[in-house]
């Protein structure tokens, strides 16, 4: 980029190549000061120049540059899931320890029962259903198994006493 | 490149702990705001430092008992211990004992007719939280 005579074509491909951030930061310099002297106009040129014109607006802005923003706007989008996702599980954890006393709610054919006692007293007896039947069940089902297992049990010593 | 691929590992265990947190039991999955408020259905749920307990009974929607049973088998696969019993009148009663963590709690699933049914969540608080 010595030469300062370029034609269209030579800063239009200098303008890509800046564009896809394969120029150094001297040739990026040299690009910028071409855009300032030259008499030479195209859209694309045009843009460029329009495009650094704003960059030092807002201060120089090298490709590089921009890279190194992405990486930190990617640390900064995980910073900010670390810390919801701490939030959260805190949140989540604090929900169930906040429970000092006993809470009732009763909903009977889709109507919630106001009055707290009344909520007490339909919670407490379905509990003692529920609890009661559990056991009823689970009883059952052992008294079955082990009708099952000494009836197989009596199978077999009817076995060996056929088999001796 | 290397702290940004750690924050991001960090940020992905993170909250893949708290959906998995969240999962918890299938059959919670059944106290919404729409099966508590629904004219059919009774919820009754108990929350103490030392207890936690809910039930739903339902009355007349075989979609709902379906899903209760669905519900109750995905949890089966968490239970150490089950107790099944089926009636020539057409009852079923499950009962699981699953362990979370040191505590064990109780799920139990009651259906009289292909339309109603009740199901019950039941165990020390500390295993839900």
């Amino acid at each position: 980029m010595k030469d300062p005579d370029f034609t269209i074509s030579e800063l239009e491909q200098l303008i890509t190549g800046y564009y896809a951030c394969r120029l150094s930061r001297s040739e990026e310099r040299t690009l910028r000061n071409l855009l300032a002297v030259t008499p030479l106009q195209s859209p694309v040129i045009d843009e460029c120049r329009m495009v650094m014109g704003l960059e030092n607006i807002t201060g120089p802005v090298s490709c590089r540059h921009v890279i190194r923003n992405t990486g930190r706007h990617i640390s900064a989008a995980a910073s900010i899931v670390i810390v919801l996702s701490v939030g959260l599980s805190w949140f989540g954890i604090n929900k169930n320890q906040d429970i000092t006393q006993s809470e009732y709610i009763a909903y009977v054919n889709g109507r919630k029962i106001s009055d707290p006692d009344e909520a007490k007293a339909i919670v407490e007896k379905d509990r003692q259903r529920c609890l009661t039947l559990m056991d009823e069940t689970i009883e059952s089902v052992r008294q079955q198994q082990a009708e099952c297992t000494e009836l197989m049990n009596r199978m077999i010593k009817k076995t060996e006493f056929n088999i001796l | 490149m290397k702290k940004i691929l750690t924050l991001l590992t960090i940020a992905i265990l993170s909250s893949a702990t708290t959906w998995a947190k969240s999962l918890g039991i299938a059959c919670e999955q059944l106290f919404t705001e729409d099966v508590t408020n629904y004219k059919n259905a009774s919820v009754s749920i108990n929350q103490s430092p030392a207890s936690y307990f809910r039930k739903l009974e339902v009355k007349d929607n075989v979609k709902l008992v379906l899903k209760m049973k669905e519900l109750v088998d995905i949890d089966g696969k968490l239970a150490f211990n089950t107790a099944e019993k089926k009636k020539s009148d057409g009852s079923y009663q499950k009962i699981l004992n699953i362990p979370i963590g040191e505590y064990i709690i109780n799920i139990g699933f009651f259906k009289t007719s292909d339309s109603d049914a009740s199901i019950f969540i039941e165990g020390p608080s500390a295993a839900f939280e």
